[in-house]
């Protein structure tokens, strides 16, 4: 029995500390880097850089699934032969779900990884060492801009997501089933509304900020070496991808309550 | 790994993306024929067990809330028009047909692919790789061969495990949180899974397993650059893995329902 309930409490206590960890590091790095002018120059070329890097992976994986999600519900509308409903029931589905979730996965993935990878190599090679005995703190000026460059950067790379998946549906809708140009715009924007929108983009400054903080948090306390490297490369990308999923259900289900509630 | 490393414009970057695209392919066929000729069993199986055990837990928990995530989505959606149970047919036919294994394909990509990358790489750059082919053996056939089978079995596991968590948990929510009748929940949900979606992900798995494989154990054995450079090639395998697993599950759906809808539509 007492083993039973250490090896339930083990795992559970390492995830207590992890977040607790996480948190603690995460609010004193930003804290010291938005309050300092060195911390938030570095933010803003650390933002141009994930940028830059996210923006290709990020439209080849939105516009895909996008395509993807357009052609099986071709079949589903033309079943009930309603294809007039096929452009906004995808705009709603590419603002609402697919663009913030998956653009998210890919920052993970991109960014997250990245960001890990190079804290951790920083760590082992005693660069953020080097960076303290100088007097300077490595928190201010190479973890925290990292953190709040992702929350940044979330929206932006949601914006270029949409954009990606609003234009590879119109090819499957246009060029794939004939659809009539004007049709589908007029009828893709209805799907949506501004506050649709917002949602989004506001899912996606904290998706991106918890993809921040956690890679930074894995990077920042790498150990082992090269080996240490890629581990902490490899966590902090599951960590945050699954943390993403539960962010995403955890605001879904507070905008569902809102919505039978009849406030949205 | 910044593309500004390149100074010479965007025509020498277009050929360097070119040359390397090539010789992803060019590699993805030798470490197949390596594969399919020299298959090593025993080393399969014990990367086959490890790749289960380490995706399989994060294969469910993100399956569980993929599928918690699309049935409240999908209620949000569909209770203005008060089509509770239809939550279910949506969840059921696109879970089943694209989300579930798409997403136990990104799952592994990274968690085992990065694995696959983080392991190579470090064995590269501390020259194990030149030691093993210093004693004559080929590290195509020792270490990328067992990879590539362990993930092209693991991940239609992985693809029928997320298919029966992400429904299972779609059930859950429905039920528990959305408040819809746990008897046609279920009957909505059983009702659109057809048992040849279920193949077809299946065989989708084996397919974008073999992938990950070769995508992320080239860029473990192409690693250079110490420590730099093993967490830099793990980072382009996870990204370059999802990139492929994305643009193959495309081609599949096209090939496999695009056609014959289009047609239709």
């Amino acid at each position: 029995m007492e083993q039973l309930l250490a090896a339930v409490g083990r795992p559970f206590l390492g995830f207590v500390r992890a977040f607790g960890q996480v948190a603690s590091f995460t609010v004193s790095s930003t804290w010291a880097t938005v309050t300092t002018s060195a911390g938030r120059r570095t933010t803003a070329t650390i933002a141009l850089q994930l940028l830059y890097r996210c923006l290709i992976p990020v439209a080849l994986v939105a516009a895909p699934i996008s395509a993807m999600v357009a052609i099986q519900s071709i079949g589903l509308t033309a079943a009930f032969s309603a294809e007039r409903l096929l452009p906004p029931l995808l705009a709603a589905t590419i603002v609402r779900e697919l663009s913030p979730g998956f653009s998210s996965v890919m920052v993970c993935f991109q960014a997250g990884a990245g960001i890990a990878a190079e804290l951790g190599t920083m760590r082992v090679t005693e660069e953020l060492d080097a960076i303290d005995v100088m007097g300077l703190d490595s928190r201010a000026l190479v973890a925290g801009p990292r953190i709040v460059a992702a929350a940044l950067i979330g929206p932006l790379l949601n914006l270029w997501g949409m954009f990606c998946g609003a234009w590879s549906t119109y090819l499957v809708a246009v060029w794939g089933m004939d659809m009539p140009q004007q049709t589908f715009i007029d009828s893709f924007i209805e799907g949506i509304t501004p506050l649709d929108l917002w949602v989004s983009q506001a899912k996606c400054f904290v998706f991106g900020g918890i993809i921040g903080a956690v890679s930074a948090t894995f990077g920042y306390f790498t150990e082992g070496g090269t080996a240490g490297v890629g581990r902490a490369a490899n966590r902090a990308v599951v960590t945050t991808v699954i943390a993403v999923l539960m962010a995403n259900y955890v605001i879904n289900t507070f905008l569902y309550n809102l919505t039978i509630q009849g406030v949205l | 790994m910044s593309p500004t490393t390149s100074t010479d414009g965007p025509i020498a970057l277009v050929q360097e993306r070119l040359t390397t695209f090539a010789s992803a392919i060019g590699f993805g066929l030798r470490a197949s024929w390596a594969a399919i000729t020299k298959p090593q069993p025993y080393d399969t199986l014990i990367l086959l067990a490890r790749l289960l055990s380490s995706s399989l837990p994060v294969v469910v928990v993100v399956a569980f809330f993929a599928g918690a995530m699309l049935t409240v989505q999908a209620a949000a959606s569909l209770s203005l028009i008060g089509g509770g149970p239809l939550a279910g047919t949506l969840v059921g036919f696109g879970g089943v047909r694209e989300v579930f294994p798409l997403l136990a394909a990104a799952s592994v990509a990274a968690r085992s692919g990065a694995a696959f990358a983080s392991e190579l790489g470090a064995m590269k750059v501390t020259e194990q790789l030149d030691a093993v082919e210093v004693m004559g053996l080929s590290p195509m056939q020792l270490l990328v061969g067992p990879r590539i089978w362990a993930a092209a079995l693991g991940v239609p596991v992985c693809v029928l495990f997320a298919d029966a968590v992400g429904l299972v948990g779609s059930q859950f929510i429905g039920t528990y949180q959305v408040g819809i009748d746990p008897g046609s929940m279920w009957f909505a949900l059983m009702g659109s899974v057809v048992k040849n979606d279920l193949y077809i992900g299946m065989g989708k798995g084996v397919l974008l397993g073999w992938l990950i494989a070769i995508v992320t154990t080239r860029e473990g054995m192409t690693t250079s650059g110490g420590a730099r450079g093993v967490g830099q090639a793990t980072n382009r395998a996870v990204v370059r893995a999802l990139i492929v697993t994305c643009v193959t599950s495309l081609g599949l759906t096209y090939a496999l329902y695009g056609t014959a809808m289009m047609a239709k539509g």
